[in-house]
């Protein structure tokens, strides 16, 4: 039996003392918290403490760095905490990992909150969470320390398949795809993050219900992105997503993402992107310096003319965008900027070297098999920015300046209900 | 079936552990299907593996008693070239029921032992091995549990360990070179999240299809699932059921039976659609006929550094265009496929996979 190495005040009154493991006193404590030292043997008393504790316990990362050469791992909890004592000061370095592909992985669980803690240069992702319920970030960093290549993790913050998602208050550098990534998920809440060099800094894929607010994009290659890729299993088509009260600043790194994912194909300079969703409304938004891109809606159709490699076979998804509404952002965008990659080189193509493209570009592609009532693309009260339809399908040949079409209105979509776990701190 | 209570092991491992657990045994004695005469299910994960009595003599010989009964896989998970013994252990008067060629039912209380060890040098076993780990998977009333054993330095016992560790090894090859790793065992979360079929742990090489073949018992070479049914082990066993091909044989299977084999044995318990790997749509198990979710020409997704820049999963014809090669061609962590149980690369494997996607037709993707 490998049982008792949690130790509660009631159970020390009733078992003689030579009866309890002598190597764990120091690492309990009365209320079920898994203290972890970066003076002990912490690659073994952390991954111990994440397998053996129980259900609402808490595994505390005292201040310091730990570095660990193995993937740390956690499945099947309800309502664990794994907390450090400040993103600055509690640091899990990965930088000599010999095994896993994220720092850390957490699968199947219910209410888990990470807290106060960084993760580091992982070899791949940050911190996975897959097919929970009730997942919450409040102060997490997940940062790759080395210079922007290909060869950075994928993703910081990374929860997938799951529900309630909260990300509060995070920050994320150097991630190779994007920095905060929430994919086929529901009822997500991105707020108040900080996400730096990264190829995209926030990532919405394939979600329904989610709200992305009071977040810092700035020197990635594109800042948030609300994504609907084609042959995702879980959710086959995102919608109903709101890009509000964000600040996107001088997102003018060069994409370093592997060719082949869907960001490599992001230019550098993009404030805000959505591709092929469904119900999406992009509103008080201030985007500065974002030159290549201020706004682009796209279908995925776009995307296929632009990068052959995106063909795909999935006949359950529904590559166009329905139901967008932009509304009350505000600009600040110079021309001039050297415009890279295949959709920034298209647009210059367009908008010639000293001129810029406009703050809001629309693809202009059209499900005519649909109602055009169901596929509003509106515009409007985002002080005078300039629109387009850059008809990007038929490979830029009709472009409208501030298309009739955009000139509408959708009602509001309501805040997205979750519930995700609260630190009762 | 009558049984004896358990008073053994408390005899000669007086601990904590052990005293917990012969509480539990005599409660539970009474009413619960037996593993045998040392220990009951409850008592599982025991602290050593020589704890189970199941080997005869010296613990590394891994000489099976007499309700152990070894067995191989036609095709089986590469780790690291790490030879394999495996043992099944069925509880006394219990059968393993028959369902399909992918499925057995186990009885409350069987066992898998899988035991993980290198030739010192693999031209010549008599020059000695190491055992590196032993994994066991048990059936309990709730679902199949994973238990992990490290093997110490000294070969004479090993031991529950749930955080797994990393343990370097050295070993001459069959070409007389010398390799020499970091080998990983994993911490019973991995175990988990391998085995974890949907939500329940499974088994995963132990499918009838895999385990039919012949076996050289010390009393004869047979099939295996015959000799299980001969010794009233399995039951409702069919007169003729499908084999899974021995991926290197080209014998027993044409070129995309054998790749189609390894990758159902090597990435789908996860590449599958109640996998842990289901948000990509990659689905490679061997039932899977979609070629699309076979990765035929689709793109990746939340691949990373590991599209190696390449656009398609399997580029049918172009070996060289395809990231399900490059990712089992790699070794960096958050490249390499499986992200679990390797630190080197499968050349034999690579090479199949290779002939097997040149093979495929008609070439290229739209």
């Amino acid at each position: 039996m490998n049982a008792a190495n949690r130790i509660f005040p009631w159970m020390l009154a009733l078992l003689p003392l030579w009866l309890l493991p002598s190597c764990k006193e120091d690492s309990l404590d009365p209320e079920g918290i898994w203290f972890i030292s970066a003076d002990e043997d912490y690659r073994t008393t952390a991954q111990e403490a994440l397998i053996n504790m129980e259900d609402y316990d808490t595994v505390h990362f005292r201040a310091g760095v730990f570095e660990f050469n193995t993937q740390l791992s956690v499945s099947n909890k309800t309502g664990i905490v794994i907390r450090g004592e400040g993103k600055d000061v509690t640091i899990l370095d990965f930088s000599a990992q010999l095994s896993g592909a994220q720092g850390v992985l957490a699968t199947d669980m219910v209410d888990i909150i990470f807290a106060d803690l960084t993760v580091r240069d992982m070899a791949g992702d940050g911190i996975k969470v897959k097919d929970s319920d009730g997942v919450s970030f409040f102060r997490v960093g997940a940062v790759y320390t080395t210079p922007l290549t290909s060869a950075n993790g994928a993703y910081g913050l990374y929860p997938v398949t799951s529900e309630d998602v909260l990300i509060d208050g995070c920050y994320v550098r150097g991630a190779s795809d994007a920095g905060i990534y929430v994919g086929q998920s529901r009822q997500v809440h991105v707020r108040n993050c900080y996400v730096e060099e990264c190829v995209a800094g926030i990532e919405v894929e394939n979600c329904i219900n989610a709200d992305v607010y009071g977040n810092t994009a700035t020197k990635n290659t594109g800042g948030i992105l609300v994504f609907d890729l084609p042959s995702l299993p879980v959710i086959k088509n995102g919608n109903t997503t709101r890009v509000f009260d964000n600040d996107l600043i001088n997102n003018t790194q060069g994409n370093f993402a592997p060719p082949g994912n869907a960001v490599a194909n992001i230019p550098e300079g993009t404030g805000i992107m959505i591709l092929a969703y469904d119900r999406c409304e992009v509103f008080n938004n201030r985007i500065t310096g974002c030159n290549t891109l201020g706004i682009g809606v796209v279908s995925y159709l776009t995307l296929e003319v632009l990068d052959p490699g995106s063909s795909y076979d999935d006949p359950a998804y529904d590559p166009y965008v329905y139901n967008i509404n932009i509304h009350d952002n505000t600009f600040n965008r110079s021309p001039g900027y050297p415009f890279a990659g295949v959709l920034g080189l298209t647009l210059q193509a367009v908008y010639t070297a000293n001129s810029i493209a406009p703050d809001i570009v629309l693809d202009g592609s059209f499900n005519a098999s649909l109602p055009e009532a169901d596929q509003k693309v509106c515009v409007y009260d985002n002080g005078g920015a300039q629109v387009a339809n850059v008809d990007a399908v038929n490979e830029f040949a009709n472009v409208i300046p501030n298309p009739t079409s955009a000139d509408c209105t959708l009602s509001p979509l309501p805040e997205t209900a979750i519930d995700a776990p609260l630190l009762p701190y | 079936m009558p049984r004896s209570c358990p008073i053994k092991v408390m005899l000669f491992k007086p601990g904590f552990s052990y005293l917990l657990a012969s509480l539990l045994l005599a409660t539970a004695c009474s009413d619960k299907k037996g593993l045998g005469d040392g220990f009951s299910l409850e008592s599982l994960p025991l602290e050593q593996l020589s704890d189970y009595q199941l080997f005869d003599g010296e613990l590394n010989l891994l000489q099976p008693g007499p309700d152990l009964l070894p067995y191989d896989l036609n095709t089986p998970l590469f780790t690291d070239y790490a030879e394999k013994l495996r043992f099944l252990y069925l509880p006394e008067g219990e059968q393993i029921t028959y369902v399909d060629e992918a499925t057995l039912q186990y009885p409350i209380g069987a066992m898998l032992f899988k035991n993980f060890f290198f030739y010192n040098d693999t031209r010549n076993p008599a020059l000695g091995r190491r055992i590196l780990e032993t994994r066991i998977l048990a059936l309990h009333e709730d679902g199949w549990k994973a238990y992990s054993y490290l093997w110490n330095d000294a070969q004479t016992e090993a031991t529950y360990r749930v955080t797994g560790a990393v343990v370097p090894v050295n070993w001459i090859q069959p070409d007389g070179s010398n390799n020499s790793i970091q080998y990983v065992i994993p911490n019973q979360v991995d175990c988990q999240n391998c085995h974890q079929i949907g939500d329940p742990l499974m088994p995963l090489g132990p499918k009838p299809r895999n385990i039919n073949r012949s076996y050289p018992y010390a009393d004869g070479t047979t099939n295996q699932l015959e000799k299980w049914a001969e010794k009233g082990w399995l039951t409702g066993l069919p007169a003729s059921i499908p084999v899974l091909p021995v991926w290197n044989d080209p014998s027993s299977g044409s070129l995309n039976d054998r790749a189609r084999a390894y990758l159902d044995v090597n990435c789908a318990h996860c590449h599958r659609p109640e996998g842990d790997a289901d948000n990509s749509g990659l689905f490679l198990n061997y039932e899977n006929g979609d070629a699309s979710a076979l990765g035929l020409c689709k793109p990746p997704v939340a691949a990373g550094a590991g599209s190696g820049g390449l656009a398609f999963d399997i580029v049918p014809g172009q070996p060289d265009s395809s990231i399900l090669l490059f990712r089992m061609n790699a070794v960096e962590l958050n490249v390499m496929m499986p992200e679990a149980g390797r630190t080197i690369i499968h050349q034999e494997g690579v090479a199949l996979i290779e002939a097997w996607i040149a093979s495929l037709s008609p070439e290229g993707c739209p």
